[in-house]
């Protein structure tokens, strides 16, 4: 079926957010979306789903960011989210302690649970505040470095940060699938994904001659 | 005939009229009768008497559904698949082939009214006239001229015909280059192409749509019509190809499905408590995602779990092959001539088991079978069933029936049980011919369903494989016959001596136990205690309620489903992908990217159309339990506002005057009334903008009240699947979950990338998420 219908053009990748609720996961895509090309897709549905093309090196992505809720009582249906998704963005908000012991597990649930090669990036939100940070730069550097994330602060409502932790993850991305892209013969988009496939489908193959 | 002021003035006019019309009605009459009765020796007479028994007999049915049901053949008589329903798109038409009359019929048609001309004179002459026999010689001269002349000119068009095919042909082969090598799969292609060529010359104008096409090859417009106009001309051989796959498709469907009304017309807002399942039924369901989610592996255990189950009912069927010569009690079940056993097993899968009263004795047997399955699968208590069934008949063999009985046990008992029987076959003397006739006739029928299960349990199948499935070989046409005479010997058998005492107790004593179980199974509420109570009022020697666990039993009835499920899928995906090949091979210009794409757009609306709603209802019975589970939380929460979801209050849209996101609620309702994926996919799409706009309308009223208040917020995913949820909840309709799950399984990847993607994946999340309110729905 595959090789009949048209490849998806292989400079889209899909991100999604993660992080509690209430950290500004939504406005940072909105800020991303509204700062940087005025003229490109209005939002259809809020800020949950949003798309933006941007300049990695010669080439144009276009990058679909998936909004996703951050109650507790979701969190057990992420895994509908990230599991086709090529990056993630933890986001936390400096200002509460606890959402970044929420955000250490989301990384953690990432690591074990998303597709090997999913791109992850922690980021802080919220900068702007001046005396409410509860979590330092320290505390977020460290977590990043421990469990080998890009990392970032930035601020939504100033703006500040916002683009360039698009940028960095979407040239993570570009990275990596060119990389995999000529190490593997091209498939359809996400190599993440085809690879959690052939999983499965082996364990088919095997359960046939079983049979 | 004249009226005057209620007179009634008869003149001698009036009665000559009478009498003509008499007359012309009597002459209608004789031709009629001439019509049906003459051996009909002439072409055309053949054809228009044809024609006009048609019309006098059956109502103008479309000629596809004429050769759909030559396609089901005897062996299924009694499962019949009926017609797809018909499609009512009124632009269909075929090509009036412009072939006029071939000379030969010219000339016979001459020839009959040159007769008809010689008999009206021979009647007006004297017979014994000279000029009679003048005439018949001319006559005779005549008629001979015309054949003759007809046969040159036939020759002459048969000697046409060939050059044009060989021109078609070689045509063909310069599209498909190598003709030497080639795979059937090619070979059938080239075929097709050959009789598109053949095709085209008759309609000329689709000639027309290869220029078009040659001119803008990227048109999705244009590539739309084109294929819109292909699938209109009803024997176009890619429509001939279409409807094959749809009829495949449907075959396989409909006994499946078949039955399934009764259980899932049941599921419906507000469903009744008794219907509400409880929590140890559906545990399994309100978790389940989210554990096959997290942790691969535990599905792939489960995976090869059931595999391992599927090798043991194949061991256990083969088992019951040997055993039903002896084992009469099962067998004697079959008193409709059950030509449903080849499909026998799915009968075993049944979960909803709703059938008709006429085969409850077609229950007693699957049932049975289902018994000693289940237990053998379940490593303990194997045999039970047979076994039983054995002492009741024989009344002299004991075994120990323990528990965790090894399979090699299993072989043992069963060799000692056939000896047995064995011994008491040669006792009754005058039953022992007939029941070994009679345990070849099972034996054949078990292979045959061993076999069809056998093939069935191969997730994918080849195309050979595929073949067998779909025509009815001999095989399974002498299995029905076979069935049929089994049938009918047993009928003589009973009416000459009626069966022993034992016997029939053992019969009875099994139909009860089919029955009771069948009649528990309709119920999908069947809890651990209802088949407990089941066993319990069975009789005493059916002492294995350990052994039999309903809950086991319908869960290998849903795998089963899943199973065949999948594999239809996977046959609906591959036909697909067949068509869109045959289409870039009939139109070249198609061969790309873009093309493709649209083409495979076009496809899907005439492919899913008719076999749509039986597809679905199998996608319902698969998804049984969640829609279920659906149906008690949509009656239990159908008053639900957004704040006991916990949607943020600047977003509960609390001030306005009709339900809070009716539009979306409305617009979701409307999902079931599409039938192909992508206007499904694209309705849940506006449901999600839709629930966007609602915001916006509602804080525009607002601000229109009152300028200084805040405008509309935006909508994160933190808001709009609390949201949706309530959507879902609101709209009232369980059979989301069977949409959702068919959207997925046939929108191609490459559309589930943008917004649809996301909305899509939304609305499963958020399906889940009610879904596993459920214990909630429960204790409060």
């Amino acid at each position: 079926m595959s090789e009949s219908n048209p490849a998806p053009t292989r400079s889209s990748y899909r991100v999604v957010l993660l992080g509690d609720q209430g950290v500004g996961k939504s406005s940072i895509s909105l800020r991303f979306l509204r700062d940087e090309f005025h003229e490109h897709n209005a939002p259809t549905i809020g800020a949950a789903y949003l798309t933006q093309t941007l300049k990695v090196g010669d080439k144009t992505v276009k990058l679909d960011l998936w909004d996703t809720a951050g109650q507790e009582r979701f969190a057990s249906l992420a895994p509908m989210y990230y599991r086709t998704a090529q990056g993630a963005i933890v986001v936390y908000d400096v200002c509460s302690k606890a959402s970044f012991v929420r955000a250490r597990d989301w990384v953690k649930e990432l690591k074990t649970q998303a597709p090997a090669g999913t791109i992850v990036m922690l980021c802080g939100n919220k900068i702007d505040i001046p005396d409410g940070r509860e979590v330092s730069i320290e505390d977020g550097v460290q977590m990043a470095r421990d469990k080998g994330l890009i990392f970032a602060e930035v601020s939504a409502k100033s703006g500040q940060g916002v683009k360039s932790i698009f940028q960095a993850i979407a040239e993570k991305i570009v990275a990596k699938d060119s990389h995999s892209a000529n190490s593997a013969p091209p498939q359809d988009k996400g190599i993440r994904l085809s690879s959690n496939e052939k999983a499965s489908s082996g364990c088919r193959c095997s359960s046939q001659q079983t049979a | 005939m004249v009226a005057t002021g209620g007179d009634v003035i008869v003149n001698e006019k009036t009665n000559k009229e009478v009498k003509l019309a008499a007359q012309c009605v009597d002459r209608v009459a004789v031709l009629i009768e001439k019509l049906y009765k003459s051996p009909k020796p002439k072409q055309t007479m053949k054809s228009f008497t044809d024609s006009v028994k048609s019309i006098l007999k059956e109502p103008p049915l479309k000629a596809f559904l004429k050769t759909k049901q030559t396609t089901i053949k005897s062996g299924f008589s009694n499962n019949l698949v009926p017609s797809l329903p018909p499609e009512n798109n009124p632009y269909i038409f075929r090509v009036e082939k412009t072939r006029t009359l071939s000379p030969m019929e010219i000339a016979q048609k001459q020839n009959q009214s040159l007769m008809a001309a010689y008999k009206a004179r021979m009647n007006r002459l004297n017979r014994s006239d000279f000029n009679a026999f003048n005439y018949s010689l001319t006559i005779q001269r005549k008629l001979a001229e015309n054949i003759a002349i007809a046969r040159a000119q036939e020759e002459e068009i048969a000697r046409k015909m060939q050059a044009r095919n060989q021109r078609l042909e070689e045509e063909a082969a310069k599209r498909f280059a190598t003709p030497i090598g080639m795979s059937k799969a090619e070979q059938e292609q080239r075929q097709i192409y050959k009789r598109i060529l053949e095709y085209e010359n008759e309609a000329k104008w689709l000639k027309n749509w290869r220029s078009k096409l040659e001119a803008s090859p990227e048109d999705p417009i244009l590539i739309s019509q084109l294929v819109a106009e292909v699938l209109r001309c009803a024997d176009h051989p890619l429509t001939v190809l279409l409807q094959k796959y749809q009829i495949k498709i449907y075959e396989r469907l409909y006994p499946l499905v078949n039955n399934k009304h009764k259980g899932l017309d049941k599921i419906k807002i507000p469903l009744f408590k008794s219907e509400w399942p409880t929590f140890d039924e559906v545990s399994d369901i309100v978790f389940k995602r989210q554990t096959s989610l997290q942790s691969p592996s535990v599905s792939q255990e489960r995976k090869s779990f059931t595999d391992d189950c599927q090798q043991k009912n194949g061991d256990a069927v083969d088992g019951l092959c040997q055993a039903s010569g002896a084992i009469r009690a099962p067998f004697e079940g079959i008193d409709s001539p059950s030509a449903s056993l080849v499909r026998n097993e799915d009968d075993w899968d049944d979960p909803l088991c709703v059938r008709s009263e006429s085969s409850d004795s077609l229950k007693t047997i699957s049932i049975d079978s289902q018994y000693s399955l289940q237990a053998n699968s379940e490593e303990d208590n194997s045999l039970t069933s047979p076994k039983e069934i054995g002492d009741e008949k024989n009344g002299s063999i004991t075994m120990a029936s323990s528990s965790n009985q090894s399979p090699s046990k299993f072989e043992t008992d069963m060799a000692e049980s056939k000896q047995n029987f064995k011994l008491d076959l040669q006792e009754g003397q005058d039953l022992a011919s007939q029941l070994s006739w009679e345990r070849r006739q099972a034996q054949l029928l078990m292979r045959q369903v061993t076999h069809d299960y056998s093939s069935y349990k191969v997730d994918n199948y080849d195309e050979d494989n595929l073949d067998y499935l779909f025509d009815e070989d001999e095989s399974g046409e002498n299995c029905g016959d076979l069935t049929q005479q089994f049938w009918e010997s047993l009928m003589s058998h009973r009416d000459h001596c009626p069966p022993a005492g034992d016997d029939s107790s053992g019969q009875d004593k099994g139909s009860t136990l089919g029955r009771s179980v069948s009649h528990q199974l309709p119920s999908p509420p069947l809890t651990f205690d209802d088949s407990e109570k089941t066993c319990h009022s069975l009789p005493a020697s059916f002492d294995e309620p350990d052994g039999v666990d309903a809950k086991t039993f319908s869960k290998m009835h849903l795998e089963a489903y899943k199973r065949h499920l999948a594999s239809i899928s996977e046959d609906i995906h591959r036909y697909l992908e067949k068509l869109l090949v045959m289409m870039t091979i009939a139109y070249e210009p198609l061969d790309t990217p873009v093309g493709r794409d649209q083409c495979a757009v076009s496809l899907e609306e005439p492919f899913f159309k008719p076999i749509w709603k039986t597809l679905f209802r199998l996608f319902r019975v698969v998804n049984y339990k969640q829609e279920l589970v659906l149906a008690s939380i949509m009656t239990k929460y159908s008053n639900i506002t957004p704040e006991d979801l916990k949607v943020s209050k600047k977003l509960c849209l609390t001030e306005s005057d009709t339900q809070p996101y009716q539009a979306a609620i409305t617009e979701l309702s409307h999902v079931q009334d599409y039938y192909t994926m992508l206007t499904k996919l694209e309705c849940v799409v506006k449901v999600c903008r839709m629930i966007c706009e609602c915001v916006d309308e509602y804080y525009k009223k607002v601000q229109d009240g009152d300028a200084s208040k805040k405008k509309a917020p935006s909508l994160g995913a933190d808001d709009l699947l609390p949201i949706l949820s309530y959507v879902i909840i609101r709209s009232g309709l369980p059979q989301l979950a069977a949409e959702c799950e068919a959207m997925t399984e046939f929108i191609h990847e490459g559309y589930m990338m943008g917004e649809e993607g996301y909305c899509l994946t939304t609305l499963r999340t958020a399906l889940n998420f009610v879904t596993s309110l459920y214990p909630t729905c429960l204790t409060s």
